[in-house]
């Protein structure tokens, strides 16, 4: 309603609450904005630059209104395969205007790029890996840790303190980037730091950062433990 | 603006214009709701508001917008030159109107005040790369107004749009005596 101006004395002390109601910039909930339409990103998507948007608005950028590739915020170059979507706890939302833009067909939102399931943190994936060689060195962080939270296990725990030594010899290999790690791993140095030839570099590292409440001392003391029983069982 | 040849608008519509009417007396409740073939009526409608919201909120000094009584699509803004500029202590109003494809498109930017600049014609339009093919639909009244005032400081002088203001620009005791001569503050 055109309200008169009147009533401003009375209208002012509500400004807050009704920008609260209306635009969550001053909330939590500016940093899911769209970055075109200053709202709530609706299936929302999300460029390498780091920048959301609602995929409705991009693909209208993108496609319609603007003749490069570039992020509205920061120019940066758009690569529609590299968006990710962003999926929310909920329902799956279908923005409405993407159905009633006339004229424009608005294709579905890019799929998320889902990788690999991640190995199961058990012996099982030692077992499996043992007998493929380089796969040995993803399941052999796991193995120790579940030697070191139980007596029984130990003796799976033992048999990578054999193969570490041959390991050692594939570190320099090329199958080793390809083959054991996907992700870019922490690099070798701190890993070698821990001394002795007990020293595993990145996949050991990283087989660690799944164990949440693993101390750094701890692998420490199971390779002095293992190394003890290696030269007992010798 | 939202025609006038369709009128069976759903509820929705209506009260989302309501809530436009939250800021000063906008168009929304006095024109026909938006048809349907223009329900981007209805985002262009949100993002005005809150940016209007966002602007009331930031309180920047020297830059600041409204729209006109019962047009949302036209606003006037207003500038100020800049601290140790030839513009300082000088005020200019500016009209913006908003096409229906906001933020895609940029809006068309004006100056109602007369402008001595060499990137200001007489007639008041601005030659601005971002009002034009640079422009993003990540900008909005807040980044055009901040953008307008710095080109004031910093102009263009190798494609004017004011030969003489460029010619003039060197020399910018002498400029400064133009702009103040030239200079019809808008009551
Ligand atoms: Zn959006
Ligand atoms: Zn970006």
């Amino acid at each position: 309603m055109p309200a008169g101006f009147g009533e401003v004395p009375s209208r002012s002390p509500q400004r807050p609450s009704c920008s609260s109601d209306n635009n969550p910039n001053n909330g939590d909930a500016g940093n899911f904005e769209c970055n075109i339409c200053f709202d709530l990103a609706q299936d929302p998507i999300v460029t390498l630059c780091g920048h959301l948007f609602c995929w409705p608005c991009l693909y209208k950028w993108l496609h319609i209104h603007s003749h490069s590739q570039e992020c509205p915020v920061c120019k940066a170059l758009i690569e529609e395969e590299k968006l990710v979507p962003l999926y929310g706890r909920g329902k799956n939302s279908t923005d409405p205007r993407s159905k009633s833009v006339p004229g424009v067909e608005i294709p579905n939102r890019p799929a998320g790029q889902r990788p690999e399931t991640a190995p199961p943190p058990d012996r099982n994936a030692f077992a499996q890996h043992g007998q493929h060689g380089f796969g040995l060195m993803g399941g052999f962080g796991p193995a120790m840790t579940a030697s070191f939270g139980n007596f029984t296990l130990s003796f799976g725990g033992l048999i990578p303190s054999f193969f570490n030594v041959q390991m050692h010899a594939f570190t320099g290999h090329p199958m080793y980037g390809n083959g054991a790690a996907p992700a870019p791993a922490p690099a070798p140095a701190p890993g070698f730091s821990y001394g002795g030839h007990h020293a595993h570099g990145a996949p050991q590292q990283r087989a660690h950062q799944h164990e949440t409440g693993f101390s750094a001392a701890s692998p420490l003391l199971i390779i002095g433990l293992l190394f003890l029983w290696a030269l007992i069982w010798n | 603006m939202a025609t006038m040849n369709n009128q069976d608008s759903n509820n929705n519509n209506n009260n989302n214009n309501r809530q436009v009417t939250a800021g000063p007396p906008m168009n929304a409740s006095k024109q026909p709701l938006p048809t349907p073939k223009t329900v981007d009526t209805q985002s262009v409608l949100k993002r005005l508001q809150s940016e209007l919201m966002a602007l009331m909120m930031s309180g920047d000094s020297g830059i600041s917008a409204f729209p006109e009584e019962d047009n949302i699509f036209c606003w006037k803004g207003t500038i100020s030159g800049s601290k140790d500029t030839v513009f300082e202590g000088t005020e200019y109003k500016l009209s913006l109107s908003f096409p229906n494809d906001y933020p895609f498109k940029p809006p068309k930017v004006k100056f109602e005040t007369g402008c001595f600049h060499p990137n200001v014609d007489v007639f008041g339009n601005i030659c601005l790369d971002i009002l034009q093919d640079k422009w993003s639909s990540a900008y909005d009244v807040r980044t055009i107004l901040i953008s307008i005032q710095s080109l004031l400081g910093e102009p263009n002088t190798s494609s004017p749009l004011n030969t003489q203001a460029a010619a003039l620009w060197g020399n910018q005791e002498e400029y400064r005596k133009m702009v103040e001569k030239l200079y019809k503050p808008v009551a």
